[in-house]
């Protein structure tokens, strides 16, 4: 072994030596590295930087490449993808509504689902053109309700409006159908990737409360390394923080309030569920990235049977002094 | 006509005075480089960059009248949460051609960019890695001058300490950028700052000075280290 206070002739020799840079040589290499390369050959100090810096940016760009083909990744952006779509989608529906209800205001209050409302415009348009056959057409199912847009469309108080507005009606309607077709398939995808990343997780927090949990942590693995006290309130950062500094009470729930478990609860017992499934959801992430087993259906079946004490159970008031 | 007046603490810097407000600038090193959009200003065929405190922690410290900034021509800086090189493209103006700066980030989006500036700036090498573990980057990074440490994160002082251990020569200096509220909300930014000093202390380091940055950064204390 080379002693480090000696003068270094590895090149000269032409000498191949491997050696790790924790070892003394090696923190000897590293310590004279720029001398090693002028004395081995490099000009100058600005042509082995030169050299260096196209070899750094080559690692770099391999590196970043791995990190892009990673399934979290893509998890994530698609999740952000399909946060701005419904926005948009929900803008461009209420000023839908808005254009055609100057046409036929009844229609907004008697048809309340959005994408039957747009088929509706898109499909049939001017209220002269309304007639049982179409509305059935689009998927108007319901007798009643069929008839009851039939009369008031022939007794509407909506004014008429000309062709060529009705078109750019119509095809604003047609694009809402068309981005919302765009946004079912990218929650498939996220679907599949979540399936082949995180199952448990995916089973017990659902679609949507999954990708925000990823997207806000930054990866399962971080997810997993986090107590579940916290997965409860993340996504409630200002609450949590503006509690900590003692002003205002602390936060039930985060992100998880989306889940129906607790947006559906009652609003004396969300603050129990939450805490009851961010347990379950800090398991299942803990299984998916460290165990790789599909346990779903254990992990499951337990957080409905405590869900079910929490709400009017046999044991609730044990439960109400426990928390 | 701008007032150019050299600045003493660092190599390659300048005061200039623009429509009466004096303010920072570094003499390009890459004539017609930008890196965010600031200002450039030509006097006698020589360029110089406005180095904005708002921007630059860096800048920040060194317009709070901070002693010494302990950069020279040719040294070797290892940059931990270098994200998009702003404040490292002014730090390679300072070192100049002869000096490199080993930027170290483990965030990917700003990465991209990075990239860009490195190739144009060729004393810039981009290592992806996380600064928390000093071993994975090891053989990259030689022993350096000085480690600037702008992470904001909560163990942002051991970062800085692990990598003093691994990568800082006998002497070289740790400037970092402390940020209180990133560290913990609760306690008062004051006390914050003391316990990660005295950490620094507990290790053998040496506080050599202390800034608060104040208005340029709100909680912010940028503190340079001396490892003996």
């Amino acid at each position: 072994m080379i002693e480090s206070h000696k003068p270094l002739n590895i090149v000269e020799k032409h000498v191949e030596v491997a050696f790790s840079p924790s070892t003394p040589i090696g923190k000897a290499v590293r310590e004279r590295i720029f001398c090693l390369a002028i004395e081995h050959g490099f000009k100058s100090n600005k042509e082995f930087l030169s050299f260096l810096n196209e070899v750094y940016r080559c690692l770099a760009s391999i590196n970043l490449k791995r990190k892009f083909s990673e399934k979290e990744l893509s998890i994530i952006k698609v999740q952000a993808a399909i946060e701005e779509t419904e926005k948009i989608l929900n803008l461009l529906i209420s000023k839908i509504r808005d254009l055609y209800g100057v046409h036929f205001p009844e229609l907004n209050s008697l048809v309340k689902s959005h994408m039957l409302y747009a088929k509706i415009i898109a499909k049939i348009g001017l209220r002269k053109n309304f007639s049982e056959e179409r509305l059935k057409e689009v998927g108007v199912q319901n007798k009643g309700l069929s008839s009851k847009i039939m009369s008031l469309s022939r007794s509407s108080v909506g004014a008429e409006i000309d062709g060529g507005l009705m078109e750019n009606i119509r095809k604003l309607a047609q694009s809402w159908l068309d981005l919302h077709t765009v946004l079912s398939g990218l929650k498939n995808k996220l679907e599949e990737d979540l399936m082949e990343v995180s199952p448990n997780l995916l089973r017990i927090a659902g679609l949507t409360v999954s990708a925000k949990l990823l997207s806000i942590t930054g990866g399962l693995n971080r997810l997993a390394m986090l107590p579940s006290s916290k997965i409860q309130v993340l996504g409630a950062e200002k609450a949590l923080y503006k509690h900590l500094k003692g002003k205002g009470k602390p936060p039930k729930h985060g992100v998880i309030f989306l889940h129906p478990l607790v947006r559906k609860a009652k609003k004396s017992d969300r603050g129990r569920i939450s805490r009851v499934l961010a347990n379950k959801i800090a398991i299942a992430a803990r299984i998916d990235a460290f165990k790789g087993e599909n346990m779903a259906s254990d992990i499951e079946k337990s957080l409905k049977e405590k869900v079910s004490r929490i709400t009017g159970g046999k044991n609730r008031n044990a439960w109400a002094r426990k928390g | 006509m701008h007032g150019l007046e050299k600045d003493e603490r660092c190599p390659n810097l300048y005061w200039l005075n623009i429509k009466g407000e004096r303010k920072l600038a570094t003499k390009n090193l890459v004539p017609g480089f930008k890196s965010v959009g600031e200002e450039i200003i030509k006097i006698k065929g020589t360029e110089y960059r406005i180095w904005n405190p708002y921007h630059s922690k860096a800048a920040a410290a060194l317009y709070n009248n901070i002693s010494l900034l302990p950069l020279k021509e040719g040294q070797k800086i290892l940059y931990l949460g270098i994200a998009e090189g702003t404040t490292a493209s002014y730090l390679s103006d300072i070192i100049g051609w002869e000096g490199a700066i080993f930027g170290v980030d483990c965030a990917y989006k700003p990465f991209e960019k990075l990239l860009g500036l490195s190739s144009i700036r060729k004393n810039i090498l981009p290592i992806l890695s996380d600064a928390r573990n000093p071993q994975s980057y090891l053989s990259l990074v030689p022993t350096v001058d000085v480690i600037y440490c702008d992470v904001a994160q909560p163990d942002e002082v051991d970062i800085s300490i692990w990598n003093a251990k691994s990568f800082l020569r006998k002497g070289g200096f740790i400037v970092t950028a402390i940020k209180a509220s990133s560290i913990d909300v609760v306690l008062p930014p004051g006390k914050v700052f003391q316990r990660e000093i005295n950490k620094y202390l507990d290790e053998g380091f040496q506080v050599v000075e202390k800034v608060e940055l104040n208005p340029f950064e709100k909680n912010h204390m940028m503190v340079i280290i001396q490892f003996k």
